[in-house]
């Protein structure tokens, strides 16, 4: 198993040097002068060269992806705000945790209320709990996060007045965010495990635990449930992404100073090194918990697991 | 024979599928039976509605589609259609059970081989883990793989292997009736042969009765000592081996084994008898086989007839079987 | 050759009536459809029907509730909002069904290109889609919305991009599985074009899989492209865009909630329509997940 593990995080490091590759990329090519940025529209030709010298803009594009690369990947440092001047990676870390408490809060919502509510719908198929479950499901999927995020500010904040509209503070200030950004991956992990429960319970090997007289519910969660549990974990996966994205939307309706916002206002103010940094931040948080995922998968797939495990070990362990 | 030592008696048996708002008839008006020890073959084309007997008999059809319509099913005398539920858990796997038809997608993909046989030992045996877990070590065994696979998974087998665990996963607690539906179509035609020697020596090993599914004549006549054939979910013969190899009487019957000898590469195919089974959402008034029949006359196509004795045991659903016989003489 | 081939044709039709019939019987995928042709319908023909001009600015009649003047009532300069959310839905809903067609024309492209050529040039379109797949899909278009700036089509683009990686996977993997049957046979018997080969048997037998996620593709691109407007990119106030509505409409959302609620409610509707016919398709095509 551990080399299982050590093979996927060696996998990893290159995911991640792509990504970073990638936005770089894209951001050498935006049209427009980054010096511009810095010196401010006025500013004389000497002075804009003078900033380009300085910011090392003059130099060739494969030098500056290297420079880019070591600063950020083996230096942590992502430069300085264009506007500002202030230090990002400093920045980031005040504001990571909030994003972090945010995303992996939503995300739990997700996977711990949607999928039980989905395999419980799909075990119970066509019954009047299934229905209505997947009835607000479908609502949830269509519902614009931002907008539901609105909504409660509104009943919650405006009218009753018992939650805080925006900010951050205590842990009451992430309720309504946390809702807001949980509802829509909630919906649509539960419609993911119903399905996937349906799927399988057709399959071959559920009629073979019937005909062997495994109990209905032992059917259920000792044959089908664990073999639902791989689509129902790359969907949460997915939704993980989702998150990761949804966080910029969800800190804009609630002005939590986070990642997310942090990388809208440089979009809004043109200031490139921020913009980089803040999408490979979120990048790299989320590649990491796909890991975490691709790892629980091994612990659940005994195609990886005996792969890697080797039949000697098996073998010892049937002669015991 | 008399009726005490009649073993599992079918009676007139109709189950009825719903799909997609029509209403799909699978069975229609089935009856068997069989003794300890004795082997049945249902023959017949795929779709007939053979697995759809054996499911019902296990009482394992899918609740929300399927209805059993009428029918009776007696195990040594009690009706398992009547039986609950709670009943029946005691009765799949220990009493009957079912070797299905794709060894590939019948195991849970994500247990040990090992423990799904135990699983089965553990619900139907009081015994400890450990003893499970040797017994099912042992019924590996017997079914010729290393005790050590154990703790291997199904895609680690081949399918004639897996086929071979399913087999060991099906006798485990000594079943007095095994259903084998189809135990050697998905595999390849050598080892067909040795699973069908195995499931025979376990048989007689077991004193086991046998219901065979299947549409290969050969292994019927290897195995069997009554075939009944199904066509469009009714038996429209039955009888001894003998009678239905040497005597066949029902014209669907005699194109089945027409079919053989033409047919050199794809025999389950039957592709000689012309035209398709009757789709079971709208079956004809009369005769299922009358739209393929060759001797089909206007009064098969109204009514029904049913079965009739030939002689003994044997008998036949074709109102005609007589003149064709005089017709065509034996095969 | 040429038997099969009909043989083949004829029970292609007939899945796809099977299909077809199916889903006309599935009442909430018809209901959904009708509701999102609804509401295109509306848009095609809001220059006529709009009982005022979506940018008649109304200064007396500023902020006022829904009435039977202003079915939707009006915004902080009295625009009435009935137009502007008829307006808005051209806007809406053309960049969902533009940007997946445009997704779809683009990962037809890469998919059979990979698929076909295989080797490093299939290695190198994978792993470059494998990059963009690691990035969450709304940042890859708040990126690129950056770079590209906003506007119409800049913003089609931007929400097209990350869904390619999806569709051309699909594609290279239907086109791997079919070419292994056909194509053998038909490049040693023919040397017919390869091209030829991929539009004939690749994408009809393609279109299953892309379908459902096309449809359900629109709808998340309509959800993204709000986003988009509503974080100030994509389409961008005064254009009546839902998402763009929504966000100039939230400093008034207090005293008047409205003004919020209408413009959420039609992106709703819409995305609703969308999904109930996404579902419909997917249990047509696949009919025994339902019962």
């Amino acid at each position: 198993m551990g080399k299982y593990i050590f093979k996927r995080i060696l996998m990893f490091i290159p995911v991640v040097l792509a990504v970073g590759i990638l936005i770089f990329t894209i951001m050498y090519f935006v049209p427009g002068d980054p010096a511009k940025v810095v010196a401010g529209a006025e500013a004389s030709e000497e002075q804009l060269q003078a900033v380009r010298e300085q910011l090392g803009l003059n130099q060739p594009y494969i030098v500056r992806l290297g420079n880019f690369l070591s600063d950020t990947f083996l230096h942590f440092d992502f430069g300085e705000s264009y506007i500002t001047g202030v230090k990002i990676s400093d920045e980031l870390m005040r504001r990571l945790p909030r994003t972090l408490t945010l995303g992996v809060t939503t995300w739990l919502l997700t996977v711990l209320l949607g999928v039980p509510l989905g395999v419980a719908a799909g075990v119970n198929q066509n019954k009047f709990g299934d229905r209505f479950c997947m009835f607000v499901a479908l609502f949830g999927v269509s519902m614009p996060p931002f907008w539901l995020g609105l909504m409660l500010v509104l009943l919650f904040s405006l009218k009753l007045g018992w939650l805080p509209s925006s900010g951050i503070g205590g842990p009451q200030y992430y309720i309504l965010p946390c809702i807001a950004g949980s509802f829509g991956g909630m919906a649509s992990n539960a419609r993911q495990a119903r399905s996937a429960m349906l799927e399988v319970i057709r399959s071959d090997y559920i009629v073979t635990a019937r005909a062997k007289g495994v109990s209905r519910r032992k059917v259920i969660y000792k044959h089908a449930l664990p073999n639902a549990l791989f689509p129902i974990l790359s969907t949460a996966s997915v939704g993980l992404a989702h998150v990761c994205g949804g966080s910029v939307v969800i800190e804009t309706v609630f002005g939590i100073p986070g990642i997310g916002l942090y990388l809208l206002t440089a979009v809004n103010s043109r200031d490139y090194p921020i913009i980089q940094a803040c999408v490979i931040i979120l990048a790299v948080v989320f590649a990491v918990i796909m890991l975490i995922v691709d790892i629980l998968y091994a612990f659940i797939d005994p195609k990886i697991k005996s792969k890697y495990i080797g039949t000697k070990a098996a073998r010892r362990k049937a002669d015991a | 024979m008399s009726e005490n030592n009649i073993f599992l008696k079918v009676r007139d048996l109709a189950v009825e599928y719903t799909s997609d708002g029509k209403v799909i008839h699978a069975v229609n008006g089935v009856s068997f039976s069989i003794d300890r020890g004795k082997t049945l073959a249902l023959v017949g084309e795929t779709g007939a509605g053979k697995t759809t007997i054996a499911k019902s008999i296990l009482g394992i059809l899918p609740d929300r589609a399927a209805r059993i319509r009428k029918g009776q099913i007696y195990l040594d005398g009690t009706d398992l259609l009547k039986a609950s539920e709670n009943e029946m858990l005691k009765i799949r796997g220990r009493k009957i059970s079912m070797v299905f038809q794709d060894p590939m997608t019948a195991l849970n993909p994500i247990m040990k081989v090992g423990s799904q046989i135990a699983e089965t030992i553990r619900i139907h045996d009081a015994v400890s883990k450990k003893e499970a877990k040797k017994k099912a070590a042992d019924m590996l065994n017997l079914v010729g793989i290393p005790r050590n696979r154990y703790n291997n998974y199904p895609h680690e087998f081949s399918g004639g292997m897996k086929q071979r665990v399913i087999i060991a996963m099906a006798l485990a607690c000594r079943p007095e009736l095994l259903l084998a539906d189809e135990p050697t179509t998905a595999l390849d035609v050598t080892i067909q042969a040795q699973v069908i020697k195995m499931i025979k020596d376990l048989r007689d090993q077991f004193n086991m009765a046998l219901i065979l599914i299947t549409h290969d004549l050969g292994v019927v006549a290897d195995i069997a000592d009554d075939v009944a054939v199904v066509y469009a979910g009714e038996i429209v013969e039955y009888g001894s081996k003998e009678d239905i190899y040497l005597h066949p009487k029902h014209p669907y019957t005699k194109a089945l084994f027409n079919a053989i000898p033409n047919l050199e590469t794809d025999v389950d195919r039957l592709e000689n008898i012309k035209g398709l089974p009757p789709d079971p959402a709208q079956l004809p008034e009369g005769c299922c086989f009358s739209p393929r029949c060759t001797y089909a006359l206007e009064a098969c196509t109204r009514a029904k007839s049913a079965l009739a004795t030939v002689e003994n045991r044997h008998c036949c659903s074709c109102s005609r079987w007589k003149e064709i016989d005089g017709g065509n003489g034996h095969e | 050759m040429h038997r099969e081939d009909k043989v083949k044709k004829i029970k292609k039709t007939s899945e796809f009536k099977t299909f077809l019939r199916r889903l006309r019987k599935n009442k909430p995928a018809m209901f959904g459809i009708i509701i999102f042709f609804t509401l295109v319908v509306l848009a095609i023909l809001s220059p006529v029907i709009s009982p005022y001009g979506y940018e008649q600015i109304d200064m007396t009649s500023k902020l006022q509730g829904p009435s039977a003047a202003h079915l939707f009532g009006t915004d902080q300069l009295g625009r009435d909002l009935l137009s502007r959310i008829l307006y808005g839905g051209r806007y809406s809903l053309s960049l969902g069904i533009l940007s997946i067609g445009l997704a779809l024309l683009i990962s037809i492209f890469l998919g059979s290109f990979s698929g076909f050529f295989g080797g490093w040039v299939d290695s190198l379109i994978m792993r470059i889609l494998d990059v963009i797949q690691s990035i969450p899909s709304i940042l890859i278009a708040i990126i690129m919305s950056a770079v590209l700036g906003s506007g119409f089509v800049m913003t089609i683009i931007a929400l097209a991009i990350p869904c390619v990686s999806g569709y051309a996977r699909v594609l290279r993997a239907q086109f791997l599985q079919i070419s292994q049957v056909e194509y053998v046979e038909a490049a040693t018997s023919l040397s017919c074009s390869k091209f030829k080969i991929m539009m004939k048997h690749i994408l009809p037998n393609a279109w299953a899989p892309l379908i459902v996620s096309a449809t359900m593709g629109v709808a998340t691109t309509v959800l993204n492209a709000s986003a988009l407007s509503f974080i100030g990119l994509g389409i961008q106030s005064p254009t009546p865009e839902w998402g763009a509505m929504l966000s100039a409409s939230r400093d008034y959302m207090r005293d008047y909630p409205y003004m919020v609620i209408i413009p959420g409610i039609f992106i709703m509707i819409t995305v609703l329509g969308l999904n109930m016919f996404g579902d419909g398709v997917r249990d047509a095509l696949d009919p025994k997940l339902k019962d």
